[in-house]
């Protein structure tokens, strides 16, 4: 029993000695004690092994995807413009700095995309690519793409805002059993996120989203009716939603919609 | 987002080549030309964290996203101390959790990303066999990867991409050392165990 329970710390040790975590004495110690025990090599040469294979996974060598980066400064920049994300206390003595400077890094960002738009990425790429007009890739092509990356967010925002709605609908836990009252604090926190969310990853008036515009408007009405509840809530309030929810065919209709958007 | 500029830091340094903590600082006096400058350092990394954890491109991109909007948000939590590199690090890593637990049920039906990846490029002479091989090896490492527990993932990803130091891996995830540590015992433990599965 004892040796079994000594036998599987040294196994913890090995384990560190292999991701290289362990230094100085203990390391000294923990290698001492391998070259004695035929059970912890193999143990140390396996779990090396482990070690080396992960650095096989392809992830460690993924590129951002095409046009990501551009997308992901314009994405926060707007984000911390439309949610009103302001630095927290100890920064807003820059506020008003950072408000002057907000209409011109808007600008920039959008000068930014629309130069990568253009197949160029600097001056003197630039210049390179306009001698080489093969080189550039039709606007065309770039506004399908831009029509499917809509309605590729929507669809995403939509199956986001399924997930809160499916658990609204769920059995919910309860929060305050002498209450009745039930847990629904995730669902409420991630409408009010969603909905603030919609405006940076929907644009309601966009021709593509003619045929999801009625779902959308019903998603964010309930989602709005969601953020309001009480994070501790009265089983009557989401019976009402639930109600709602039921004679809408809302899941059903984001379905619906979801599949059209991508064709 | 403010493109980097010929503007300059606090120690007559250009802007593009302060240094992260230089950034750091002038981003939490609500300097936005440094977050710029820090997400064009970092994006690349965090997004293979992200990615590493999530498995999958379009959340692992959400996760950069939301990471750079609290590092502008909590910019005046940072303090001298801390290691930018580690510090974002840990934001999104927290975030990629969280979109974890948030989509748990979507990721179900979500795309592979053994579909969305390349294969891992040969070392020598490339064959169809070779190729299978290594697909097979991403497949398998992939799953083995995607069973470990949320919070084995974490410390795995943290350890093994990162090379943080294990003190360091507790604080990003609020653990004690001797959790980081049985925790990455018991995720190597169980690679082991699933990688053996699908060899044999």
């Amino acid at each position: 029993m004892m040796r079994a329970w000594l036998h599987r710390r040294w196994m913890r040790r090995v384990a560190l000695l292999a991701v290289g975590a362990l230094d100085g004495h203990e390391r000294t110690r923990v290698e001492l004690h391998v070259e004695t025990c035929p059970g912890c090599r193999e143990l140390l040469g396996a779990y090396r092994g482990v070690w080396r294979t992960c650095s096989e996974d392809p992830s460690r060598e993924a590129e951002l995807p095409v046009g990501a980066a551009a997308r992901l400064r314009v994405q926060v920049a707007r984000q911390i413009e439309a949610f009103g994300a302001t630095p927290e206390p100890g920064t807003r003595a820059a506020r008003s700095l950072l408000l002057a400077g907000a209409a011109a890094v808007v600008v920039v960002a959008a000068a930014t995309i629309s130069l990568w738009y253009a197949g160029t990425g600097g001056a003197e790429r630039h210049t390179r690519r306009a001698a080489e007009p093969t080189l550039q890739v039709p606007d065309v092509a770039f506004e399908r793409m831009e029509r499917h990356l809509a309605r590729t967010r929507a669809v995403r925002y939509l199956a986001e805002a399924r997930d809160v709605l499916v658990n609204v609908a769920s059995e919910t836990p309860h929060c305050d059993r002498q209450r009745h009252r039930v847990d629904v604090a995730a669902e409420t926190q991630r409408s009010r996120e969603l909905l603030v969310r919609r405006d940076l990853v929907v644009d309601v008036s966009a021709p593509e989203m003619a045929a999801a515009r009625n779902v959308l408007e019903d998603v964010e009405r309930t989602l709005r009716d969601v953020a309001a509840l009480d994070p501790c809530a009265d089983p009557e309030a989401l019976l009402a939603l639930r109600r709602d929810l039921t004679r809408g065919q809302l899941l059903m209709k984001i379905d619906l919609v979801s599949q059209e958007l991508m064709g | 987002m403010a493109v980097p500029s010929s503007g300059s830091a606090d120690r007559g340094q250009p802007v593009a080549e302060a240094p992260d903590r230089a950034l750091m600082a002038r981003l939490a006096v609500g300097d936005r030309e440094a977050l710029g400058l820090l997400m064009e350092r970092h994006q690349r990394r965090l997004y293979r964290l992200a990615l590493a954890y999530l498995r999958n491109p379009e959340d692992a991109l959400d996760v950069v996203q939301e990471t750079f909007v609290k590092v502008y948000v909590h910019a005046a939590r940072w303090r001298e101390s801390y290691e930018v590199s580690a510090w974002l690090t840990r934001i999104a890593i927290n975030q990629a959790i969280d979109r974890y637990r948030r989509e748990k049920r979507r990721r179900q039906t979500m795309t592979p990303l053994d579909d969305t990846l390349p294969v891992p490029a040969p070392s020598g002479s490339s064959s169809p066999e070779r190729s299978v091989g290594r697909r097979e090896m991403r497949d398998n490492l992939a799953s083995a990867i995607e069973s470990l527990s949320e919070k084995q993932r974490a410390v795995f990803l943290l350890r093994h991409r990162e090379e943080l130091p294990l003190e360091e891996i507790g604080r990003a995830l609020n653990l004690n050392l001797g959790t980081v540590k049985s925790t990455l015992h018991r995720a190597l433990a169980r690679l082991r165990e699933r990688l053996q599965e699908v060899r044999t």
